[in-house]
């Protein structure tokens, strides 16, 4: 019974080991895949320029409600007109990410759907499934060159950034392109509006979206052009679609170039939208020395932790090769008897390699959940799952190398112990 | 039946290298039952497991019913599982398996159900008087009847030779006689006993005696 107890310890002590090995270093890798990515959007794009948040105070705390707002008297006209002012008097970014409820049946994966990933995932099918977008203005789409990353079709032009009761253009994101074809045409309610979406295009795998220090990966996203609507409603659900356009289009970014005062453009929207109003304000709350540093930061830190945990994931290894070493002089005399009675030794070995493999499956999968579930999502990132995936096959191939490398160093070590020693004596 | 010409066997120690076996010429026929005798380190073991097709030589030719022994590891595994059954001075039985388990693990290595694995395990235990034993675990045996499970495990896939390695020395007297008796019972069954010993009561049930020092057969 001891020693069927030793047995089951020392698996679980290499599993262990192995578990916490893979588990730094998929942690690591969805670090560092996350920094690379702030470089390349933060760094490589426009690092000497924030961009600051444009928001509403409605329904904050002593302030209006935005339903009581949007009732008042030429709310919509208004709205309309602080809209064109932010876009003729700053560098301002129209970037939003409203989900689109799905009206049609078309081909999807449940990662496209708004609530994946999260607790109430599925509960809400009866009333429809909402497909993750985002609305970017035509600047904004300049801006961060999307025309550039069209992968197949053709991306916006400028009249598509105008509403004309017609048919929506939209770029979906990599991971549609296997599902869905350029010029298809899908139902969607869009802001309490029936609308009709036409595929113009494909992004590139992995084309992402960098502002305000959060990171937008496409590959699962719907892009829709945030639209200007330069017609009166005709009716009354018109207008409610139209208001609720607006208070959402006027959510956007400023852009404020290094050295340029953050008060001049906060006195500068402050009067523009006294003027007209409205409570919208240039928000400073996701200022800081973050944004500012984050180059050098990430520049002189981000190798370490990944070249940290591949050191760690190699010790663990060799914990690990120990382990097994450890093992099999424990079971030498067993492996001997067993090659008396006809076994061969290459049967031996496999048996043992075998369960390494199945060893690392197992810690891969398990490391995938702890990085997925408990080590969780780190809510700036909307799309962080595909860091993760990404981190996965990339720790999965090292796992791989190093499950070789771990049998490669084993086979020669097995081979060169006379395992017979352990049950004859000394002649 | 079984012929070594000029087999040697050197090991690396370190940066040396050691002549356990230095030309040895032998040859052994079918049921013959012969001692292997010599000091301590003269290369009895070594030879054994040459016979045995557990070492390779180093050089010289070593034939099994006149064909060369020597292929890769399946096939030198094969060979043990088809030809071979050993004894060893200390048992080598598993400890935690059973002895039914012990005795049928040869069986395991060869596509034989389990129906007749059993069959062949209680016919063999059954003649060495060690059925009642089958579900105890080797601790809870003498020495004696552990000696019997492992001659059980050794003739249980019929081998053509028996290798015994020091048989008798982890045993009492009357215990030694009784293995002894049983061993001389096989090879009037057609088995060729090869035993390597020191002890010259063992050798003296033997049909012939080889001598071996420092790595040469000398007789």
């Amino acid at each position: 019974m001891k020693y069927k107890k030793e047995e089951y310890i020392y698996r679980v002590i290499s599993f262990c080991v192995l578990t916490i090995a893979i588990t730094i270093f998929m942690f690591s890798n969805k670090n560092y895949n996350e920094a690379v990515h702030k470089i390349i959007d933060f760094d490589n794009k426009n690092v000497e320029s924030i961009y600051l948040r444009v928001s509403d105070v409605y329904d904050q705390k002593n302030q209006k409600k935005l339903s009581k707002f949007l009732l008042e008297k030429n709310s919509l006209e208004r709205m309309k007109e602080f809209s064109q002012i932010v876009n003729e008097e700053f560098d301002f970014l129209e970037f939003d990410t409203q989900p689109l409820l799905l009206k049609d049946k078309i081909n999807y994966k449940d990662e496209f759907r708004e609530d994946y990933g999260s607790s109430s995932f599925g509960v809400n099918d009866y009333i429809g499934i909402s497909l993750k977008s985002v609305q970017i203005g035509e600047n904004a789409y300049d801006f961060f060159s999307l025309e550039n990353k069209i992968v197949n079709g053709k991306g916006f032009e400028n009249n598509h950034f105008t509403f004309n009761n017609e048919i929506i253009p939209a770029i979906l994101g990599y991971e549609y392109s296997e599902l869905i074809n350029v010029g298809d045409v899908i139902k969607f309610n869009y802001l309490s509006k029936d609308i009709s979406v036409k595929i113009s295009g494909f992004l590139k795998k992995d084309t992402s979206i960098g502002i305000n220090n959060k990171i937008y990966f496409l590959d699962r996203h719907i892009v829709l052009p945030s639209l200007n609507v330069n017609f009166k409603p005709k009716n009354e659900a018109d207008e409610k679609f139209q208001k609720i356009l607006y208070s959402l289009k006027n959510w956007g970014y400023i852009k404020i170039n290094d050295g340029e005062d953050y008060y001049d453009y906060k006195n500068k929207l402050d009067k523009i939208s006294n003027e007209l109003g409205l409570k919208y304000v240039l928000n400073e709350g996701f200022v800081g020395p973050y944004i500012n540093n984050i180059s050098n930061t990430i520049h002189s830190s981000k190798g370490v932790f990944l070249i940290v945990s591949v050191f760690l994931f190699l010790i663990l290894s060799v914990i690990f090769t120990h382990i097994y070493v450890w093992n099999f002089n424990r079971n030498k005399k067993v492996y001997a008897i067993h090659l008396i009675c006809g076994c061969s030794f290459l049967r031996l070995k496999l048996r043992i390699y075998f369960e390494i493999f199945i060893q690392f499956i197992l810690s891969l999968a398990l490391a995938s959940f702890i990085n997925r579930i408990l080590l969780g999502q780190d809510s700036i990132y909307l799309s962080e799952g595909a860091i993760l995936e990404r981190a996965i096959s990339q720790t999965g191939v090292l796992s791989t190398i190093i499950m070789f490398g771990i049998c490669l160093v084993l086979n020669i070590y097995f081979n060169k112990s006379n395992i017979y020693d352990s049950i004859q004596k000394e002649d | 039946m079984i012929e070594f010409i000029n087999i040697s066997k050197k090991f690396k120690y370190k940066k040396s290298e050691i002549k356990a076996l230095d030309s040895v010429s032998l040859k052994i026929d079918k049921n013959e039952m012969v001692a292997i005798m010599g000091p301590s380190g003269s290369g009895k073991t070594t030879l054994l497991n040459i016979v045995g097709g557990i070492l390779k030589q180093s050089s010289g030719e070593y034939l099994f019913n006149n064909e060369s022994v020597l292929g890769d590891e399946s096939t030198m595994a094969k060979f043990r599982s088809d030809n071979v059954g050993f004894i060893l001075q200390h048992f080598a039985l598993i400890k935690n398996r059973n002895i039914f388990y012990n005795i049928a693990l040869p069986l395991k290595y060869k596509d034989i159900e389990k129906k007749e694995i059993k069959e062949k395990v209680l016919a063999v235990a059954d003649t060495l008087g060690i059925s009642s034993k089958l579900e105890m675990y080797p601790h809870m045996l003498s020495g004696g009847e552990c000696q019997r499970v492992a001659i059980a495990r050794a003739v249980i896939s019929n081998p053509n030779v028996i290798l015994a390695d020091e048989p008798t020395n982890s045993l009492d007297n009357d215990n030694k006689y009784e293995v002894l008796d049983i061993l001389k019972e096989l090879n009037q069954k057609g088995i060729t006993i090869i035993i390597a010993t020191h002890d010259d009561t063992v050798a003296e049930i033997c049909d012939r005696k080889i001598y071996i020092k420092n790595g040469n057969n000398i007789k």
